[in-house]
Order: C-alpha cells, then structure tokens, then sequence
C-alpha cells in the first residue's frame, strides 16, 4: 500500500509538467497578442511604442523556450503574474476566490456523498418499489434540469415566496453572495452565513447527486447478484448484514471514482451555480478573465484548477487502492 | 457400515420437494417432486446434467433462493423441517450445521476481504469468537485444508490464491463450525484436472476429521465413483434412479443412468473407439412431456405407450434401497453398460 501510494504521488509530477505545458501554449494560442492586449485591448488601436515596451518589459520577444523557462522559473516560486486588466495580483484574487470555491465545492461533495449514496443504496435495496421508481424518476430531472433553472426555482421557492408572505426570519435563505463570510474550522458557516451557503451548495449539488444516486444503484443491484453475496447469506449472515459487511465496499469502487471527479468539477465548473447565485469562486472569474482575454488570471486560476484535480485524483486513487486490494496488489507485483 | 447407518434415523429427509420458479414462458419445475435422505456421516452424491434441478434444490436446503417458490414438500433436518422454520433459525442453522462449498470459488469468495478474515466471519457469526480467536481459527482451518504457510497466506487476498488453494480456502470455510453436513455444489468444475483430485482428497480427509456428512453435486459420475457411499440420479428435475453406488455403478437399471455410465470416457478402450453421447436434448423444465421426462430420448420406450403417458414411479430394481423410476424396469433386467455402448456406436 505504501509503495503504492509513493509511486501514485510521483505520478503527480509529469502530470502537472503537462498541464504547466499546455497552459502555456494557450497563452500563444489563444486570438490576440499578449502586449496588445495589454497594452489596451484587442478593439483599439494602441501605440506601437507602447507594446514594444510590454514586449521589452515581459520578455514577450523571447525565443519560445526561454519564455518557457521563465514561466517555469516563476509559477514554481508561485508568482503567477498579475491581471492585464487592472494590475491586480493573481495570486490575491485567487486568495479569495479559490477559498470560496472550495468551502461551496466541500459543501456540494458531502451533499452528493450523504444522499447520493443513500438513495442510490435504499433505491437499489428496494428495488421496483414505489421509492424506487419515484427515485428513478427525480434522479433523471434532477440530472437534466438545467443549473439555473433550478436554482431560479429554489430562489422563488426559499427565498421570494417567504419573503413575501412574511414567513419567520429563520426560513428564509438568502439568493446572491456570500453574506458575512465567516466561517470555522475552514468550512462550517457561523453567523448567517449558511442562509447564503445553502441554496448555491444545493443547485451545485443536484446533477452530481442524482448521478451518484444512479450509480450507487446500478452497482448495488450488480453487487447483490454477486456469487459472494450468496456466500454470505450462506454463511448465516442475514440479508443486512451481508450488504453492510460484503456488499458496501464492492459497490462503492465505481462511486468512489464519480465522487472524486465531481469535486474536481464543482471547484473549476461551477460557473452557472455561481453566476446564479452571485457566489465569489473561481469558476465564474476564470469564466470572466476568458471573456476579457485577461490571459494571466485565466492561466493562473486554471492552473490551481488543475492542482486541485491532481490532489483529488491522487485521493480517489489511494481510496481505490485502500478499497479493493486487487488494484493495489496486482500494481505491486507487477513493479 | 452401510446397514448401520440404514438403521439410524437420517440426518437430512427430504420429501416430495417440489420449487418452482414463476417466469414470464411458464413455470421452471426446476425441482420436481424429489424425495431422499442423507444419513450420518456418509457420501451422498447427486448426479445430473446441466439444469436438471441439482444445485437449485441444494441452495432451496440452504434457503438461499430469493425468487423459487417451494410448491410442495419438506426439509427435515433433525426432525425439525427447514422449510417452515422462520428466517432468523433458518439462519442459525446455515453455515454452523449444514454448510455449503460453490462450484466457482474465485467469485464465491469476496475479492476485498482478506481469505483469513472470510473464514473467521463463520466462526465470529455462530461462535461469537472475537476477531482474535476467529483469525486464530481461519489459520487453524487453512492448515488442516492443507495450504501451507497457513497465518501468511489467510493475510492475503483470494485473487492472490491459485483456483485450487481457493477451493480449499472455501473448504476451510465451510467447515470452520464443524458442520454435520456440507453441500458441495460441483466443488471441482472450475479447477484443472490434476488439481480436482487433489481438491477431493482434502474434502475426503476433511470428511472424516470432522465427522460430516457430505452432498456432493455433480454433472460427473467419473467424480462420483469411488468416493460416494450412495448416489441419486437426476433428470429434469426429478430422480430417476438412487442406490449405493457399487449397485449404481454396476447394476444400473435406469436408462438414464445406464445411457449416463455408457457416455464416461473409459481408460484402456481402443483409441478408435467413440465416446457414446444420449441422444437428443436435454428435457425442458417448461414443457414437462406428462410421462417420464426422459421418454423422448430413451431407446427401451415401452410399446404401450405408458411412457409417455404416466410418470413413473421410484420402484425398487435390484435390491433394497436401489430405486428406479422407469416403467420398464423388468424387461430392463439384465441390459448392461455394455450393451446399450455397443447399441450406441453400432458396432
């Protein structure tokens, strides 16, 4: 399990190289030259004399691999540039933005962990029975209704219609921000935080949670019909004892897996929840920073992005491994 | 020995015992009407092809099926019958006194739990031994199933076990408990030939230590011989032929079974000489014929059209405790294996 792990963590390495990579030949790939936009944008005309000096000052006329190097050289010691738009750091406004966006992601995970898994569960240990059927069916809106449907909905139901017929202070939840913004122990709301946590976490939540529902069903409902299962019941085990000592942990392998990517997505991908809801995270700014071309914080924000991935992956992996010993054994025999 | 385990009352009786599965072509008679008993101690094999209701009645003894609905019959076990017992003592029974080995051990065994910690659950359910004592005793178990290495190997995974060493983990399983009975549904199918002998041997040995009876499942009479004390035959879901096995073997009297022990490859025939299948199809457990199932396939069909008309039967051939079910059995006095191979490859 160790050696596994060691050699998992030195995977990371060529990993980021690659991504390090790739976001630096966007830089060259995406429309409009660097100092021009800088300079002022790519829809006015700028004094040439002003992008020869961005170029001087940026090392932008540079043979390609001594750019490259410099990259290298300056995102290692974590300088990563500042905005073209108003000079702003990018290392602040990710202080910021990646905070929040990891704080709503952890709140969206444990959603989809605690039901997903649960539903799915009830719904595979239930099978063709009314619950199951209706999970079926709210599963599959739940997974196709479009992020700011759903949360324009929400809104109208926690927040405007209280607001409206005066229901008590306590029921109403607040729709855009992120309100006093105080937290402990990193992720839990004090103050009235949580009435701005809620429904943002939720909306993000909702697809990824009726897809690990699904998922936990169909690999349930595989597990059960499984020949160890049998064993266990012959055993003497009773029905419940055999899900709960052999069958949980077989069927939680390809959950584990969606689980991990979604956590990557909802910190990246969240752009739709967090326009809805006007939540300060990093989707919706590198969704921004795209628009405006302000290509340092687009390279910047992405780059934690893909960190953030890198680290969940190798968490999902190692919970793999710590799951199911084939994986983690057959890698060890075959080193 | 025999005539004194005759004497003493069974261990396992069944009655009658008729399950069915409801399915949207008819009703499966997977199991149709079987009666036997299993005594003390001894070997008692189950014979049969492929679908004709051996491994599901084993699994009904156990009470494992989800979707069989027993029609008819009982499971005395120790006087008491399985079949009305409710859940929770069926429960307690399984595994601690009748204890079952699968045919395919790679997918009987859980993948993600370590082989020790398999075999220590059966003692930790019905011993209540700690998770100390339960390892103590898989590693116990593990060494008296031969695997050597015993504590090293009940650390390690079942895929990390070769498809012998996991019949054998499986056998350490069933019988952690020391079960008065063990149900072994086709213990040999999925391994090699060299080491399905091996395999027997351990359960064989196991056998006697332990002092329990065994129901061994099979599609393979060549396993059978030499190992079981009696031996029932089954076809399309009934039995069409039991007896102890020197009268099975030598003095068969079903066409069935005759067909069966005429089919087996033999060691010193001439390299020329062909293997002699039945002919024709398996019966469906559909669309039962109303006789004997086996009538369309049999070539000593009566003239009188008895066969397919009424079912047979169990009478007794050849001696007492030798049954057959077969209309025919009196003209059938006499035919040997011989025979009927000779018929069959025309010579």
């Amino acid at each position: 399990m160790f050696r596994y792990i060691v050699r998992r963590i030195l995977l990371i390495i060529p990993t980021i190289f690659l991504a390090l990579s790739f976001l630096f030949a966007l830089f060259f790939v995406l429309p409009g030259d660097p100092a021009t936009l800088m300079a002022g944008g790519a829809n006015r005309i700028v004094d040439p004399g002003v992008v020869e000096r961005i170029n001087e000052r940026y090392g932008l006329d540079d043979p390609l691999l001594v750019q490259f190097g410099d990259y290298w050289k300056r995102t290692l010691q974590w300088d990563l540039g500042e905005s073209f738009q108003n000079r702003r750091s990018v290392n602040d406004i990710l202080g910021d933005k990646a905070v929040n966006s990891v704080r709503l992601a952890i709140w969206a995970t444990l959603i989809e962990v605690v039901f997903g898994i649960s539903i799915g569960l009830l719904s595979a240990m239930r099978r063709y029975s009314i619950s199951d059927k209706l999970t079926t069916v709210v599963t599959a809106v739940a997974s196709a209704v479009p992020v700011f449907v759903l949360g324009f909905l929400l809104q109208y139901a926690f927040a405007v219609q209280p607001h409206k017929h005066g229901w008590p202070d306590w029921m109403r939840l607040r729709t855009q921000g992120i309100g006093p913004n105080t937290w402990t122990l990193f992720f839990i709301p004090t103050g009235q935080t949580w009435r701005y946590l809620v429904l943002p976490a939720v909306v993000l939540a909702a697809g990824s949670t009726a897809l690990a529902a699904r998922m936990t069903r169909g690999s349930m409902l595989e597990v059960l019909g499984a020949d160890y299962m049998r064993t266990a019941r012959a055993k003497g085990l009773d029905g419940h004892q055999a899900v709960w000592h052999h069958g949980l942990r077989n069927a939680m392998l390809p959950v584990v897996t969606l689980i991990g990517i979604d956590f990557g997505l909802v910190i990246g991908a969240a752009v739709l929840t967090e326009k809805t809801f006007s939540w300060p995270g990093l989707g919706s700014e590198i969704a921004d920073s795209v628009i405006s071309r302000d290509l340092p914080v687009t390279m910047g924000l992405t780059l934690v992005v893909v960190l953030a991935f890198t680290v969940v992956n190798l968490v999902v992996d190692v919970s793999y491994a710590w799951l199911d010993p084939r994986i983690r054994l057959g890698q060890d025999r075959n080193s | 020995m025999i005539e004194f385990a005759a004497s003493a009352p069974p261990l396992l009786s069944v009655r009658d015992l008729r399950a069915y599965f409801d399915t949207n072509d008819g009703v499966v008679r997977a199991v149709d009407g079987v009666s036997f008993d299993v005594r003390r101690g001894e070997v008692f094999a189950v014979v049969g092809e492929s679908g004709s209701g051996k491994s599901v009645m084993a699994t009904t003894i156990m009470g494992l099926p989800r979707t069989v609905r027993i029609a008819s019959g009982e499971v005395r076990w120790k006087g008491r019958d399985l079949l009305q017992l409710p859940e929770s003592e069926h429960r307690r029974i399984r595994g601690k006194e009748i204890a079952m080995i699968f045919q395919d051990p790679l997918t009987a065994l859980n993948p993600v739990h370590q082989v020790g910690r398999q075999i220590g659950e059966m003692a930790r359910i019905h011993e209540g031994l700690s998770r100390k004592a339960a390892g103590r005793r898989a590693i116990e178990m593990l060494d008296l199933v031969g695997i050597p290495e015993a504590a090293k190997r009940a650390r390690m995974y079942p895929h990390e076990f070769s498809g012998g060493m996991r019949q054998r983990a499986m056998i350490a399983m069933a019988i952690t408990c020391r079960p008065d009975l063990l149900i072994a549904d086709e213990p040999t199918t999925a391994l090699d030939v060299t080491v399905q002998a091996q395999v027997l041997e351990v359960l064989m040995r196991i056998k006697d230590e332990i002092d329990s009876a065994i129901m061994l499942i099979t599609h393979d009479l060549g396993v059978v011989a030499g190992l079981a004390d009696r031996v029932m035959v089954m076809y399309a879901g009934r039995t069409v032929e039991v007896g102890t096995a020197p009268e099975l073997f030598y003095r068969a009297r079903h066409p069935y079974t005759l067909g069966l022990l005429a089919s087996l490859a033999r060691l010193g025939a001439r390299r020329d000489e062909p293997l002699v299948p039945i002919p024709g199809a398996p019966a469906s457990s559909i669309e039962v014929p109303p006789g004997c199932a086996f009538n369309p396939r049999c070539s000593f069909v009566s003239s009188d059209g008895r066969c397919a008309q009424t079912r047979p039967e169990l009478r007794e051939a050849t001696a007492p405790g030798h049954l057959a079910a077969c209309h025919e059995l009196e003209a059938l006095d006499g035919v040997s294996v011989e025979s009927v191979r000779r018929a069959g490859t025309g010579r």
